[in-house]
């Protein structure tokens, strides 16, 4: 073995170390890190994956400035959760099959991930996933909010979500009338 | 989740277009519709949504005044209706047909008192289809209503055709239509219950799986294609006068056959690939069960067969007065694995199975589904002296499966069944593996004492593994855990 090494190739040893870390450290907006395990991460978000195969992450913490420190925790915390758990046998189904559900329903974990989290962590991680390009993730924070717009009337929606109707009356009973197939048991 | 959460800030509505729609995507396509009436930032996003649905029994016009306001490519329709009039239901998919680029699913449900397929006159009144040039895989279960298939246009993507419960309008028409000029990527088709289909022709160089099963009326049937694996037949050869079928498919690997098999009107063709045949027979039958004949000539055909796979059917009555079929049953195929399904309804079978399995004596491998009850119906009382309990040979005679390496058994543990199995212990002498698959709906305690008898018959060359299916609905059916010795 070489004793004597010049300075290029320290420094090319230090970033072999770097890619074999199997940890990245993401930045939040407010400047906390996390550190989130490098597979996982590369798996679950297309960004991150992006960033990981372009050598454009920081060793010292890659910096997300759209995402906040409580959404960044959820978002390190579901990628860790995810390198733990087996996918269950029924997420894998046949080429051809007509009544196969387009999108795949949350694992228990996942549900009660979600459930737990106040009205704007939610919304912070649904973001955040966005962002990030994580598609499961996507798919289990917007699979909850599908469950809070189930069984509600327009009033009961609105008041959920602090939505404002800006409609006129004379509005309304137009898209009454042009979206009567949604309405006709009103 | 406190109403009005997120100290005031609409949060929803500020996500971005596409990550509204993934969230409209999990609900009724009507109720996605209604968010319309929110806000003008909802106006439009349910017309964005890819994916659309309309469960039971949905309104058809209604249905189609939505596919009339919907603006996107849709690339999965499913719509369920209730006594649909064909002219809605063409109306529907006409609206569909050029913006689709996936899936279609078409049921039309029919009420009891409903009018299968509009009226007495049933194939007059139809709907002429329009052809679906950019859809993927199209399943109509139809209730009856009739259908006239396009005689010109191209199917260029379809993959996956299902046609049920249909009248076809014309008898020409589908067998062009799914041939391969129009159908040039069809690869599974399957048509169940449809009249009108007096000839049907197929040439298909692209299909892998074809299933047809109560075909009514049926007089000609040609299928030639050249790279068909699966071919499903069944209740199709029944017209009076017969069916004249050639059948020409090289590549076949698995055969599911249950129709009648007359060699003079019936050619076959070769299929030396064949590994897998599924049949079934009437135990005790009328002399002149057709089907039954039609099973035993198909075997005759065959020198070798992979895997055999067996259903003995007993009927739910009184069999006393019915022919013993398993009589005629004198010689099967060389066979590596031999599987047997017995639905005995009630009834003794230990000695049909002795009878197989005495001709079939260099059996490597033996996988039987013992399903007492179908249906989990109450159990038929078979009456004392049934003629079932008759042929007793197999209680006393000796019968030496020297080959039998390994056997799986599904089982609920009635009383015929253990008896059977006990023998079958002593027969199998060179039993190296047996595995007792135990249906999800038995309790602890019955699995316990089961295990307890089964492993005392086992000779000590052979290592036995009990199963318990995991509950899904079907009996005998899914995954299977090892229960801890």
């Amino acid at each position: 073995m070489e004793v004597d090494k010049g300075k290029g190739e320290a420094e090319e040893t230090r970033k072999v170390a770097e890619a074999d870390r199997d940890t990245v450290t993401l930045k939040s907006s407010d400047g906390k890190l996390f550190e989130v395990s490098k597979e996982a991460a590369a798996r679950l978000s297309t960004v991150l994956a992006g960033m990981i195969a372009g050598g454009s992450i920081d060793d010292n913490g890659t910096d997300l400035k759209q995402i906040g420190s409580e959404a960044l925790e959820n978002v390190v915390d579901y990628c860790n959760k995810h390198a733990n758990s087996i996918p269950s046998a029924a997420l894998i189904s046949s080429s051809i099959s007509f009544n196969t559900a387009p999108f795949k329903e949350p694992e228990e974990w996942e549900r009660k991930f979600v459930d737990r989290l106040s009205h704007d962590a939610l919304f912070d991680l649904v973001e955040a996933a966005n962002f990030l390009g994580m598609e499961r993730l996507l798919d289990v924070t917007c699979h909850k909010i599908s469950e809070m717009m189930k069984g509600k009337s327009p009033d009961q929606i609105r008041e959920v979500f602090n939505i404002k109707n800006d409609y006129t009356k004379e509005e309304l009973e137009e898209i009454r009338q042009e979206l009567a197939w949604a309405f006709y048991d009103d | 989740m406190e109403p009005g959460g997120g100290g005031g800030q609409d949060r929803l509505s500020a996500l971005p277009d596409d990550v509204l729609v993934l969230i409209l995507l999990r609900l009724d396509t009507t109720i996605a519709g209604r968010t319309s009436i929110l806000s003008h930032r909802w106006r439009r996003i349910w017309a964005l949504l890819p994916e659309l649905r309309f469960p039971a029994d949905a309104d058809l016009r209604l249905v189609a005044s939505a596919l009339a306001a919907h603006e996107a490519p849709i690339s999965y329709l499913d719509v369920r209706s209730l006594d649909a009039v064909p002219e809605s239901v063409e109306a529907c998919l006409a609206l569909a047909a050029g913006r689709l680029s996936g899936s279609l699913v078409f049921q039309n449900r029919v009420s009891p008192g409903g009018n299968a397929g509009g009226g007495g006159d049933g194939g007059t009144l139809g709907f002429d289809l329009t052809c679906l040039h950019n859809a993927t895989a199209v399943s109509l279960d139809l209730g009856l209503l009739g259908l006239a298939v396009p005689t010109t246009g191209v199917f260029a993507r379809l993959t996956a055709l299902s046609l049920e419960r249909v009248r076809f309008r014309s008898w020409w028409e589908l067998g062009d239509a799914v041939s391969s000029p129009r159908c040039p990527c069809l690869q599974k088709l399957s048509v169940i219950y449809a009249h009108g289909l007096a000839n049907l022709a197929i040439h298909s160089e692209s299909l892998l799986q074809l299933k047809l099963k109560d075909l009514y009326g049926l007089q000609q049937l040609t299928i030639v294609a050249q790279v068909l694996n699966e071919l499903d037949l069944g209740h199709c050869f029944g017209a009076p006068g017969g069916v004249v079928a050639h059948i020409s498919t090289p590549q076949l690997v698995s055969l599911f056959w249950v129709d009648l098999h007359d060699s003079t009107s019936v050619q076959l063709g070769n299929w030396p690939r064949l590994q897998k045949l599924t049949s079934f027979i009437f135990v005790y039958g009328p002399h002149d069960s057709l089907l039954n004949h039609g099973f035993l000539r198909l075997l005759k055909q065959f020198q070798f067969i992979k895997n055999l796979h067996i259903r003995l059917v007993y009927l739910k009555q009184n069999i006393g007065n019915l022919h013993y079929a398993l009589e005629d049953l004198t010689k099967l195929p060389c066979l590596t694995t031999l599987s047997i399904t017995v639905n005995n309804k009630g009834h003794a079978f230990g000695a049909s199975l002795f009878k197989v399995l005495r001709i079939c004596s260099d059996l490597r491998m033996l996988v039987l589904a013992l399903d007492d009850v179908s249906d989990s119906e109450v159990p038929y009382a078979c009456p004392s002296g049934c003629v079932c309990e008759q042929p007793s040979d197999w209680k006393t005679e000796e019968l030496t499966l020297n080959c039998l390496q390994g056997a799986s058994i599904d089982m609920e543990g009635s009383d015929h069944q253990v008896a059977f199995v006990k023998r079958l212990f002593t027969w199998a002498v060179a039993l190296k593996l047996m595995q007792i698959n135990f249906d999800s709906s038995m309790s602890e305690c019955k699995v316990m004492e089961l295990r307890q008898t089964l492993s005392s018959f086992a000779g000590p060359e052979t290592r036995v593994n009990f199963y318990m299916y995991e509950n899904e609905g079907v009996k005998f059916m899914g995954t299977r855990y090892l229960l801890a010795p």
